[in-house]
Protein backbone atom coordinates (compact mmCIF):
# COMPACT_ATOMS: atom_id res chain seq x y z
CA UNK A 1 0.00 0.00 0.00
CA UNK A 2 1.25 3.39 -1.08
CA UNK A 3 0.05 4.90 2.53
CA UNK A 4 0.00 3.53 5.71
CA UNK A 5 -0.36 5.01 9.57
CA UNK A 6 0.72 3.82 12.81
CA UNK A 7 0.36 5.04 16.21
CA UNK A 8 3.34 5.62 18.45
CA UNK A 9 2.52 6.84 22.14
CA UNK A 10 0.11 10.49 21.23
CA UNK A 11 1.64 10.09 17.70
CA UNK A 12 0.17 9.14 14.69
CA UNK A 13 2.65 7.93 12.26
CA UNK A 14 1.40 8.44 8.41
CA UNK A 15 3.92 7.49 5.30
CA UNK A 16 3.08 7.82 1.77
CA UNK A 17 5.13 6.21 -0.97
CA UNK A 18 5.32 7.01 -4.45
CA UNK A 19 3.68 9.76 -5.40
CA UNK A 20 1.14 12.28 -3.07
CA UNK A 21 -2.25 12.84 -5.75
CA UNK A 22 -5.95 12.61 -5.66
CA UNK A 23 -5.72 8.40 -5.27
CA UNK A 24 -3.36 8.52 -2.61
CA UNK A 25 -4.12 11.73 -0.85
CA UNK A 26 -7.95 10.26 -0.46
CA UNK A 27 -6.24 7.35 1.22
CA UNK A 28 -4.19 8.88 3.26
CA UNK A 29 -7.35 11.17 4.51
CA UNK A 30 -9.21 7.62 4.83
CA UNK A 31 -6.70 6.08 7.09
CA UNK A 32 -5.23 8.98 8.81
CA UNK A 33 -8.81 10.18 10.25
CA UNK A 34 -10.04 6.85 11.11
CA UNK A 35 -6.73 6.79 13.36
CA UNK A 36 -7.08 10.52 14.17
CA UNK A 37 -10.65 10.36 15.29
CA UNK A 38 -10.87 7.16 17.00
CA UNK A 39 -8.07 7.99 19.51
CA UNK A 40 -8.29 11.48 20.95
CA UNK A 41 -5.19 11.09 22.94
CA UNK A 42 -3.24 11.62 19.54
CA UNK A 43 -1.59 15.14 19.81
CA UNK A 44 1.33 14.94 17.30
CA UNK A 45 0.80 14.26 13.18
CA UNK A 46 4.06 13.45 11.82
CA UNK A 47 3.41 12.96 8.47
CA UNK A 48 6.45 10.92 6.71
CA UNK A 49 7.54 12.40 2.90
CA UNK A 50 10.21 11.11 2.27
CA UNK A 51 9.79 8.21 -0.16
CA UNK A 52 7.45 11.06 -2.30
CA UNK A 53 8.73 12.37 -5.02
CA UNK A 54 5.78 13.51 -6.67
CA UNK A 55 2.84 15.74 -5.20
CA UNK A 56 0.27 17.83 -7.49
CA UNK A 57 -2.24 19.99 -5.55
CA UNK A 58 -4.84 17.15 -4.58
CA UNK A 59 -1.40 16.15 -2.82
CA UNK A 60 -1.39 19.80 -1.20
CA UNK A 61 -5.00 19.73 -0.68
CA UNK A 62 -4.92 16.14 1.58
CA UNK A 63 -1.83 17.65 3.86
CA UNK A 64 -3.80 20.72 4.45
CA UNK A 65 -6.81 18.97 4.98
CA UNK A 66 -5.34 16.69 7.55
CA UNK A 67 -3.49 20.22 8.60
CA UNK A 68 -7.49 21.15 9.67
CA UNK A 69 -8.09 18.28 12.15
CA UNK A 70 -4.87 18.20 13.46
CA UNK A 71 -5.36 22.07 14.32
CA UNK A 72 -8.75 21.46 15.53
CA UNK A 73 -7.55 19.41 18.45
CA UNK A 74 -4.94 22.08 18.76
CA UNK A 75 -1.95 19.43 17.73
CA UNK A 76 1.07 19.59 15.95
CA UNK A 77 1.58 18.52 12.11
CA UNK A 78 5.03 17.45 11.69
CA UNK A 79 6.52 16.68 8.16
CA UNK A 80 9.04 14.36 7.93
CA UNK A 81 11.86 14.25 4.14
CA UNK A 82 10.19 16.65 2.13
CA UNK A 83 12.75 16.84 -0.45
CA UNK A 84 13.25 18.43 -4.10
CA UNK A 85 9.72 19.87 -5.90
CA UNK A 86 7.88 18.29 -2.69
CA UNK A 87 9.15 20.56 -0.67
CA UNK A 88 9.33 23.60 -3.26
CA UNK A 89 5.38 23.18 -3.31
CA UNK A 90 5.07 22.80 0.85
CA UNK A 91 6.75 26.29 0.46
CA UNK A 92 5.12 27.92 -2.51
CA UNK A 93 1.36 26.54 -0.59
CA UNK A 94 2.12 28.19 3.02
CA UNK A 95 1.63 25.00 4.37
CA UNK A 96 5.35 24.83 5.67
CA UNK A 97 4.39 27.42 7.93
CA UNK A 98 1.61 25.75 9.71
CA UNK A 99 3.94 23.03 10.29
CA UNK A 100 7.87 21.76 11.45
CA UNK A 101 9.97 20.45 9.30
CA UNK A 102 12.52 16.85 10.71
CA UNK A 103 15.01 15.61 8.01
CA UNK A 104 14.34 11.90 9.09
CA UNK A 105 11.69 10.04 11.60
CA UNK A 106 14.80 9.17 13.96
CA UNK A 107 14.71 12.77 14.89
CA UNK A 108 10.81 12.66 15.80
CA UNK A 109 10.68 9.19 17.20
CA UNK A 110 14.65 7.78 17.89
CA UNK A 111 13.66 4.02 18.75
CA UNK A 112 11.38 3.69 15.53
CA UNK A 113 13.98 3.79 12.65
CA UNK B 1 -8.24 5.66 -11.70
CA UNK B 2 -5.38 5.85 -14.19
CA UNK B 3 -4.09 9.81 -12.99
CA UNK B 4 -0.34 8.04 -12.45
CA UNK B 5 -0.55 6.21 -15.95
CA UNK B 6 -1.81 9.66 -17.84
CA UNK B 7 1.22 11.63 -16.08
CA UNK B 8 3.71 9.27 -16.51
CA UNK B 9 2.89 7.93 -20.00
CA UNK B 10 3.02 12.21 -21.67
CA UNK B 11 6.57 12.81 -19.53
CA UNK B 12 7.51 9.22 -21.29
CA UNK B 13 6.37 10.77 -24.69
CA UNK B 14 8.12 13.93 -23.97
CA UNK B 15 11.40 12.63 -23.34
CA UNK B 16 11.68 13.02 -27.00
CA UNK B 17 12.26 16.39 -27.10
CA UNK B 18 15.58 16.01 -25.29
CA UNK B 19 16.35 19.67 -23.98
CA UNK B 20 14.15 19.50 -21.23
CA UNK B 21 15.09 19.77 -17.89
CA UNK B 22 14.23 16.79 -15.05
CA UNK B 23 12.12 20.14 -13.57
CA UNK B 24 10.47 20.31 -16.71
CA UNK B 25 9.58 16.88 -17.08
CA UNK B 26 8.20 17.54 -13.53
CA UNK B 27 5.82 20.46 -14.58
CA UNK B 28 4.78 18.44 -17.45
CA UNK B 29 3.88 15.42 -14.93
CA UNK B 30 2.11 17.51 -12.72
CA UNK B 31 -0.08 19.25 -14.97
CA UNK B 32 -1.64 16.44 -16.09
CA UNK B 33 -1.71 15.36 -12.68
CA UNK B 34 -3.78 18.68 -12.45
CA UNK B 35 -6.02 18.26 -15.60
CA UNK B 36 -6.84 14.78 -15.55
CA UNK B 37 -8.11 14.81 -11.61
CA UNK B 38 -10.44 17.58 -12.97
CA UNK B 39 -12.14 15.51 -15.15
CA UNK B 40 -11.97 12.68 -12.71
CA UNK B 41 -13.68 14.87 -9.76
CA UNK B 42 -15.75 17.31 -12.21
CA UNK B 43 -16.47 16.36 -15.11
CA UNK B 44 -17.96 13.28 -14.39
CA UNK B 45 -18.75 13.85 -10.48
CA UNK B 46 -20.97 10.49 -10.28
CA UNK B 47 -20.04 8.30 -13.31
CA UNK B 48 -17.08 6.43 -14.86
CA UNK B 49 -15.88 8.42 -18.39
CA UNK B 50 -13.40 8.20 -20.54
CA UNK B 51 -10.78 11.28 -20.83
CA UNK B 52 -8.56 11.08 -24.21
CA UNK B 53 -5.12 12.66 -24.58
CA UNK B 54 -3.53 13.12 -27.48
CA UNK B 55 0.71 14.28 -27.23
CA UNK B 56 2.09 16.37 -30.37
CA UNK B 57 6.02 16.94 -30.49
CA UNK B 58 6.32 19.92 -33.41
CA UNK B 59 10.38 20.23 -33.51
CA UNK B 60 10.73 21.38 -29.82
CA UNK B 61 7.28 22.00 -28.93
CA UNK B 62 4.45 19.63 -26.84
CA UNK B 63 1.18 20.24 -27.10
CA UNK B 64 -1.12 18.32 -25.01
CA UNK B 65 -4.67 18.32 -25.46
CA UNK B 66 -7.21 16.48 -23.06
CA UNK B 67 -10.85 15.90 -23.88
CA UNK B 68 -13.42 14.67 -22.23
CA UNK B 69 -17.07 14.10 -22.88
CA UNK B 70 -18.42 15.14 -19.02
CA UNK B 71 -20.88 17.94 -17.64
CA UNK B 72 -18.36 21.15 -18.90
CA UNK B 73 -17.60 24.25 -17.29
CA UNK B 74 -20.18 26.85 -16.85
CA UNK B 75 -17.52 29.54 -16.45
CA UNK B 76 -14.42 29.05 -17.52
CA UNK B 77 -13.21 31.93 -16.40
CA UNK B 78 -14.09 31.97 -12.74
CA UNK B 79 -12.54 28.07 -12.51
CA UNK B 80 -9.85 29.15 -13.73
CA UNK B 81 -9.47 31.71 -10.33
CA UNK B 82 -6.99 31.09 -7.94
CA UNK B 83 -8.75 29.43 -4.81
CA UNK B 84 -12.30 29.14 -6.32
CA UNK B 85 -13.32 25.61 -5.84
CA UNK B 86 -16.68 23.47 -5.72
CA UNK B 87 -15.04 21.23 -3.06
CA UNK B 88 -13.68 23.48 -0.27
CA UNK B 89 -13.03 20.81 1.72
CA UNK B 90 -10.40 19.14 0.52
CA UNK B 91 -9.74 20.87 -2.53
CA UNK B 92 -7.35 24.29 -2.56
CA UNK B 93 -8.39 25.54 -6.18
CA UNK B 94 -5.24 25.53 -7.60
CA UNK B 95 -5.39 23.14 -10.75
CA UNK B 96 -5.52 25.63 -13.22
CA UNK B 97 -2.64 27.79 -11.35
CA UNK B 98 -0.66 25.06 -11.21
CA UNK B 99 -1.50 24.00 -15.12
CA UNK B 100 -0.36 27.64 -15.86
CA UNK B 101 2.62 27.65 -14.09
CA UNK B 102 3.59 24.58 -15.07
CA UNK B 103 2.73 25.21 -19.11
CA UNK B 104 3.96 28.20 -21.09
CA UNK B 105 0.66 27.94 -22.42
CA UNK B 106 -2.82 26.94 -21.70
CA UNK B 107 -6.40 27.37 -23.28
CA UNK B 108 -9.94 25.75 -22.47
CA UNK B 109 -12.95 25.07 -24.42
CA UNK B 110 -15.84 24.04 -22.56
CA UNK B 111 -19.66 23.36 -23.55
CA UNK B 112 -21.80 22.62 -20.61
CA UNK B 113 -23.29 19.10 -21.06
CA UNK B 114 -20.98 18.41 -23.79
CA UNK B 115 -17.83 17.93 -22.31
CA UNK B 116 -14.22 20.24 -22.23
CA UNK B 117 -11.07 20.32 -24.49
CA UNK B 118 -7.81 21.17 -22.58
CA UNK B 119 -4.69 22.19 -25.04
CA UNK B 120 -1.26 23.03 -23.31
CA UNK B 121 1.89 23.83 -24.66
CA UNK B 122 5.41 23.84 -23.42
CA UNK B 123 8.95 24.36 -25.03
CA UNK B 124 12.15 23.91 -22.66
CA UNK B 125 13.70 26.84 -21.45
CA UNK B 126 17.29 25.72 -20.96
CA UNK B 127 18.25 27.89 -23.46
CA UNK B 128 16.29 30.85 -22.65
CA UNK B 129 19.47 32.71 -21.18
CA UNK B 130 21.70 32.30 -24.11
Amino acid sequence: MPVSVRKIGTMLVAEVVGDLDMVTGAQLKEAADQMWEHYETLSVFVLDLSKVGFNDSSGLGAILGRYKKVNARSGTMIIVGAQGSVREDLEISGISKLCLFKESLKEVAPAQE
Amino acid sequence: MNIAFARSTVAAFAVQIEQFTEAEYNEIRKAVSEAVSNCVQHAYPDSVGTVSISVYIEGDLLTIVIEDQGVGIENVELAKTTEFTTKPDENLGWGFNFMEACMDEISVESYPGKGTKLTMKKRPHANDAQ
